[in-house]
């Protein structure tokens, strides 16, 4: 599957936010709800960088993926959410209290904490790929990767995802 | 499609939602940004200004540039020596400290549970064995009482029990839960030790916004007080007790600027009046210093002196707009800025150099202490503009800095520690 859902602009072009921000908040609550375990912190973080969006729009408007560079703000905040609560993160897991209570209203948990615990770049990877529905060279742009390192990263946690769910490594449906 | 494949594109079908934050709510959230901008146009405009007029001053009397940080002639130390290593992957170092007379790194594992701790020595900078610990061990931070967060499954709240070493059995303990708490995503308790108590505030407590004061020796709740509703705080202690004030990310209009809660007391008084947010605060022995202002661009730095805050200076920040400082009156006042501000760098992923800060505890002078080489920093999306929290100790006549990027893959752990030495 390789359909790019990022608004890809013509330079130069502006673009309505009321319309945009509407049409992108589904993927990005998507996105960051799976990147950070946390419905309500998906939430915050989806709203945060939408704010952000809003205050450089102009300029943001006129970027050939404005999606892209709010996925890239919003990963960003999450990066500088984890760093301050990490410990107390670590101190949860140490006394195997539920990190997330919100976890139950979803129906694939085992799925959801095996993203949860890839390295921070494959989960980065495995959300902007499938909850943001970016192509891979997309993917690459909003990391600031090369593509290749995109399509090995992918691998490496399809892998590494297959192993925590159980699923052997060559099940594929007609 | 693999099933993988399909099972990741449900999930993430199910987590979409169309119940969009309203447009008034961006509004709210980017006029808030925009307040917390710390460099504006007008700032820029203002530093030129005063870089000009130094500039001429200088040249007609060149002993007052020194009083001035962003133009002049360079202190002598402000090439100190400096030194750097290299840190591992495994385990990431988050933050540094001073913990029984050594510079200590403290971390995670990742994905792994435990906490991370490792000597360095101070002169080789040479780690030493990476111990693994229970986080809840105040001991992993360097300190013999603090508290340990924990979520209420299937609600949203949250409980906090204190934690205490308990030398004896070489361990520690847990002790019951003294706060119930919203867990609200960007809410959280702050909490922070001096002498012989552990403060602990939130807003959202099950009584409202409320101060908890606890013996560091027993644990135990010795004071509650009923404390005005501040959602994002910046805490200090010392001898005298306990100050507070709201931050730069405070979301609703400050009705003062730093309260102060004595050690006992029940009541809360107002240290600094007006309606400025507070950028910075260093409690030590009695005396607290606080940079605040309608902006951290626009911040007044002011020493406060016992219980009663009386006021010892009060003075113009020259542009340095510190966010942390560390230190004390022994030590100094130390902050580390980016050159020029990342906000105003304009780009996303870009290499800055860095300056280290003093601040005269004395005079509130702020002076250039020493310049750093250029260090990866992403602008825009991140708001750490200049020194965080546990970025940074200081130890025998140096200062010992974590330095981004972060390591690659997990984001959480900085690859560099830099010394710098600040000694004459």
């Amino acid at each position: 599957m390789t359909c790019s859902v990022v608004e890809v602009l013509e330079p130069g072009s502006a673009l309505a936010f009321d319309e945009w921000y509407r049409r992108e908040w589904p993927r990005l609550v998507a996105t960051f709800t799976l990147a950070s375990g946390d419905r309500e912190l998906g939430r915050e973080i989806a709203a945060e960088a939408l704010a952000r969006a809003l205050e450089r729009w102009d300029r943001v408007s006129r970027m050939a993926s404005p999606g892209g560079w709010t996925y890239r703000v919003g990963l960003n905040l999450l990066r500088r959410h984890h760093r301050r609560v990490t410990t107390e993160l670590h101190a949860l897991q140490a006394i195997g209290v539920p990190v997330d209570p919100t976890h139950a209203w979803i129906e694939d948990v085992e799925l959801w904490s095996a993203v949860a615990g890839l390295p921070a770049r494959q989960r980065a990877a495995v959300v902007l790929r499938y909850a943001a529905g970016m192509t891979e060279a997309e993917v690459a742009e909003t990391l600031d990767v090369a593509p290749g390192t995109v399509a090995a990263t992918l691998n490496h946690a399809r892998a590494q995802l297959r192993s925590a769910l159980s699923e052997p490594e060559g099940a594929r449906r007609e | 499609m693999s099933d993988l494949d399909d099972r990741l594109s449900l999930l993430a079908d199910r987590l979409r939602t169309n119940d969009a934050v309203s447009r008034g709510e961006l509004d709210r959230r980017m006029r808030k940004a925009r307040r917390r901008r710390r460099l504006s146009v007008g700032s820029i405009v203002a530093l030129v200004l005063v870089a000009l007029v130094a500039g001429v001053m200088s040249l007609r009397d060149p002993g007052h540039a020194r009083s001035v940080r962003v133009v002049g002639p360079t202190p002598p130390h402000a090439r100190a020596s400096q030194s750097s290593i290299a840190l591992p992957s495994t385990p990431l170092y988050q933050q540094v400290a001073v913990v029984d007379g050594h510079v200590q790194l403290s971390g995670g594992f990742g994905n792994s549970p435990g906490c991370s701790s490792t000597v360095v020595d101070a002169t080789t900078l040479r780690l030493g064995q990476v111990s693994r610990s229970n986080c809840n061990d105040p001991a992993t931070q360097g300190v013999r009482v603090g508290i340990v967060n924990a979520y209420v499954p299937k609600s949203n709240t949250a409980t906090i029990r204190v934690a205490r070493t308990e030398r004896r059995r070489d361990g520690f303990s847990v002790g019951p839960v003294v706060m119930t708490y919203a867990s609200l995503s960007d809410t959280k308790p702050v909490s922070t030790t001096a002498g012989s108590w552990l403060w602990i505030y939130d807003v959202d407590t099950t009584n409202g916004p409320e101060l908890l004061q606890v013996s560091a020796a027993s644990g135990v709740v010795v004071n509650t007080v009923h404390m005005p509703t501040i959602y994002r705080p910046v805490m200090a202690a010392n001898d005298d007790g306990l100050w507070l004030g709201p931050s730069v990310n405070e979301t609703i209009p400050p009705v003062a600027t730093v309260y102060h809660v004595s050690p006992g007391s029940a009541h809360v008084t107002v240290a600094l009046g007006g309606h400025d947010w507070v950028c910075w605060l260093v409690a030590n022995g009695h005396d607290l210093w606080a940079g605040t202002g309608p902006t951290c661009v626009q911040q007044t730095i002011r020493r406060f002196r016992g219980s009663d805050s009386r006021l010892v200076f009060a003075v113009a920040d020259h542009g340095v707009e510190p966010n942390t400082v560390i230190g004390n009156e022994t030590d100094g006042l130390w902050t580390m800025q980016w050159v020029p501000p990342p906000s105003a760098a304009g780009r996303l992923a870009v290499q800055l150099p860095q300056e280290i800060v003093g601040i005269d505890p004395d005079t509130g002078t702020e002076h250039v202490v020493a310049h750093l080489p250029k260090t990866p920093f992403t602008t825009e999306t991140d708001e750490s503009e200049g020194l965080v929290a546990g970025q940074a100790v200081y130890f025998h006549d140096s200062l010992y800095l974590l330095e981004p990027p972060y390591q690659p893959g997990a984001d959480l752990g900085y690859s560099t520690l830099r010394r710098v030495a600040l000694s004459n």
